[in-house]
């Protein structure tokens, strides 16, 4: 099953991922800009609970509807635009099983359970699968030549794509089969001594979690295990939309350490996985110019003007910076040699991304970034054409 | 006197595990018994071992989920061969894993279980980031929603016990002076304090100090202008103004914020000063404020 829409062909992916605190929603906004700005249909979205992407964008809210952000060039040639939304996981997972249920009755009483409810509002498990679910019905929709997402922060892989296969393995155990109707299950696998010790052992389970708890998951179960079957064929759909060649992943990180050790696990599992990583982002690096200095040396002799104590105020500032470049080139060539290949450098803004054209300024901070995209989008629906930078 | 302990959340990338080992640095060296607890996986530094007979020299311990799902089976059974059955089933483990809270809980019992053995100590939970950390702290709420009776509905309720007690437990929630941080840190104070979980003052990480006095600095700015080499230091003193006048703003707010410098060192294993002063000033604050 295609995921695009009959007659369209399907949108380029660009997925930002990587752990905390790096950055990534501020350059997927960025990104996002900067492709919009060369022509193409963008939509951009966060699964940060957080209001990073609003306030990124200088907005005051996003909801799980796309908002239409910027139009680059209203009345020219440029068809460019660009929209945001922020995922709403709860609703995501409410609209899956309103279309995937037998009935409005089946929807209405899997909704109503509390165990229903816990999982689809806990947002450290099904925000990502919930997020690609979106990114799914995004994609289908045909309204974008390019999605960039921006995902939770994650340590593994599997934090992001396995939600569907945990579920569904959940879903297919024994014990589940047990709960739902224990006397065919029991009946229909093993032996006797394996049919009793399953028997006792949910009934050792029952004793710790007390009886209600049993049977509002046999109800959960019965109801939700008839949809395990299209969400597991919808997670495969995600899945060969996230490996297809117009999807890509885009790791970033920042220039310490701790930092490059996490971000390059996940490119490792990710490539492992099969699916096409960028090569890493390095993000936030001191400005290029504060480096130029840092490297070298402080003037000598100082403008008349100066005040007093600015030969020492700015030696004491230099050798803060010189260590902080340090910091960040050892950081850099360890993480160029990890992943055996060019690391993109984006330096730090002056203050924080608070508006359109403070994006912009970043935007243009992302010559290297521009390419890669470029790359990802080449290959997508529309002929690529004008140069990003 | 029990165990106290320290949850240290905040946005992702605050600085969070720099400154449990602060922490944990320098209550030991006012004389605590000090255990840090890293719920990463991918931590290093301590052992991976779910019992602490002893502390490794770094004094960490590094969760292992499943020893951790196995201790908390064998306290609600009571009988370790049954939460050896349990673990074996790949039924179990499926739900384990599936049901709501029940990652979190096992995760939460594990962190209980280990640090109250340290009578009259300090534990340094380096806990989760922002969401990940409410929903660990409301997974006995979320548990005893699902489950109000049996053994686990019992332990759900010891764990909220010891989160709701001042004495015992209090959060420290670890941000940096920029907008969108305090923002989010803000948010996180009040989703912790609805759970009834007693707080530590704030933490501003990474500040970086304003060496310039308004006279320096108004030059600066202007020189840099025509100066390139001037450029690094004043986008590095325009950074420690914001981050004075944030300061200023949460000051009069009222807010007892505990301020602590950006190292310039990196994280580097070597205790420079002022890495030590960092250290010394953070753990007397908590210390303070606990008692």
């Amino acid at each position: 099953m295609s995921v695009a829409a009959p007659g369209t062909a399907p949108p380029s992916l660009l997925v930002f991922a990587g752990e905390g605190g790096v950055g990534k929603t501020t350059l997927a906004a960025a990104t996002a800009l900067k492709a919009s700005l060369s022509g193409l249909r963008v939509a951009v979205m966060t699964i940060d609970p957080a209001p990073r992407l609003a306030d990124a964008l200088g907005l005051d809210r996003l909801d799980d509807e796309p908002l239409l952000v910027a139009n680059p060039e209203p009345g020219s040639d440029n068809a460019g635009s660009l929209h945001a939304l922020r995922l709403d996981t709860t609703g995501t997972f409410d609209r899956m099983v309103d279309r995937l249920a037998d009935d409005n009755t089946v929807a209405e009483r899997i909704k109503a359970n509390p165990i229903y409810q816990a999982v689809a509002a806990s947002t450290g498990s099904s925000a990502p699968y919930m997020a690609f679910q979106r990114l799914h019905e995004l994609a289908e929709s045909g309204r974008w030549d390019l999605i960039v997402v921006d995902t939770p922060p994650a340590l593994h892989a599997e934090e992001l794509l396995s939600a569907p296969s945990r579920l569904a393995g959940l879903l297919n155990t024994r014990a589940v089969a047990l709960l739902v109707d224990p006397a065919r299950a029991a009946a229909g696998h093993g032996t006797r001594l394996a049919r009793a010790t399953a028997t006792l052992l949910l009934g050792m389970v029952e004793r710790v979690t007390g009886a209600g708890l049993v049977g509002q998951v046999s109800s959960f179960v019965a109801d939700f295990a008839r949809l395990i079957e299209s969400m597991v064929e919808r997670s495969r759909d995600v899945e060969a939309m996230l490996a297809a060649p117009t999807s890509c992943f885009v790791l970033v990180s920042r220039a310490c350490a701790a930092s490059n050790h996490a971000g390059l696990a996940l490119r490792g599992e990710l490539l492992g996985r099969g699916f096409a990583v960028a090569p890493m982002v390095t993000n936030r690096l001191t400005p290029r110019p504060a480096t130029v200095v840092a490297a070298g040396e402080s003037k000598a002799d100082l403008p008349a003007d100066a005040p007093p104590g600015c030969r020492e105020l700015l030696d004491r500032i230099n050798s803060e910076l010189k260590q902080l470049h340090e910091t960040e080139t050892v950081a850099i060539a360890e993480l160029e040699d990890a992943s055996q290949g060019a690391v993109l450098r984006v330096h730090d803004l002056a203050g924080e991304a608070g508006s359109l054209e403070d994006l912009g300024l970043l935007a243009a901070e992302l010559t290297e970034l521009g390419e890669l995209l470029a790359t990802a989008v080449r290959s997508g629906p529309q002929e690529y054409s004008g140069s990003l930078d | 006197m029990a165990a106290r302990f320290v949850y240290l959340t905040g946005k992702g990338g605050c600085g969070k595990t720099l400154l449990a080992e602060l922490l944990a640095e320098g209550a030991r060296r006012r004389g605590l018994p000090v255990l840090r607890l890293s719920l990463d996986d991918r931590d290093e530094t301590g052992s991976v071992d779910g019992e602490p007979r002893k502390p490794t020299p770094t004094g960490t311990l590094v969760l292992d989920r499943r020893t951790a799902l196995r201790n908390l089976l064998a306290s609600l059974f009571r009988l370790g061969f049954i939460a050896d059955r349990l673990l074996d089933s790949s039924s179990f483990r499926a739900v384990a894993e599936a049901a709501p809270g029940v990652t979190e809980l096992v995760t939460l019992a594990w962190i209980e279980q280990v640090g109250s053995r340290l009578v009259k100590g300090l534990v340094v939970v380096d806990g989760p980031s922002s969401g990940h950390a409410v929903a660990l702290l409301r997974s006995p709420q979320t548990v005893l929603g699902l489950a109000s009776s049996g053994a686990i509905a019992g332990a759900a309720h010891n764990l909220e016990q010891l989160l709701t007690d001042p004495r015992r437990f209090r959060s420290l929630v670890v941000s940096t002076p920029e907008d969108f941080s305090l923002n989010e840190s803000q948010l996180l104070s009040t989703e912790l304090a609805e759970l009834g979980v007693a707080a530590l003052p704030p933490v501003l990480n990474a500040v970086y100090p304003l060496h310039a006095d308004p006279a320096q600095l108004a030059w600066l700015e202007q020189a840099a202008n025509d100066d390139q080499t001037l450029v690094g230091a004043r986008w590095h003193q325009q950074r420690a103004r914001r981050h004075a006048s944030v300061i200023e703003q949460l000051e009069s707010a009222d807010r007892n914020a505990i301020v602590i410098p950006f190292l310039f060192g990196g994280n580097g294993q070597q205790p420079g000063h002022e890495r030590m002063a960092a250290a010394e000033r953070l753990s007397g604050r908590v210390l303070g404020a606990f008692s």
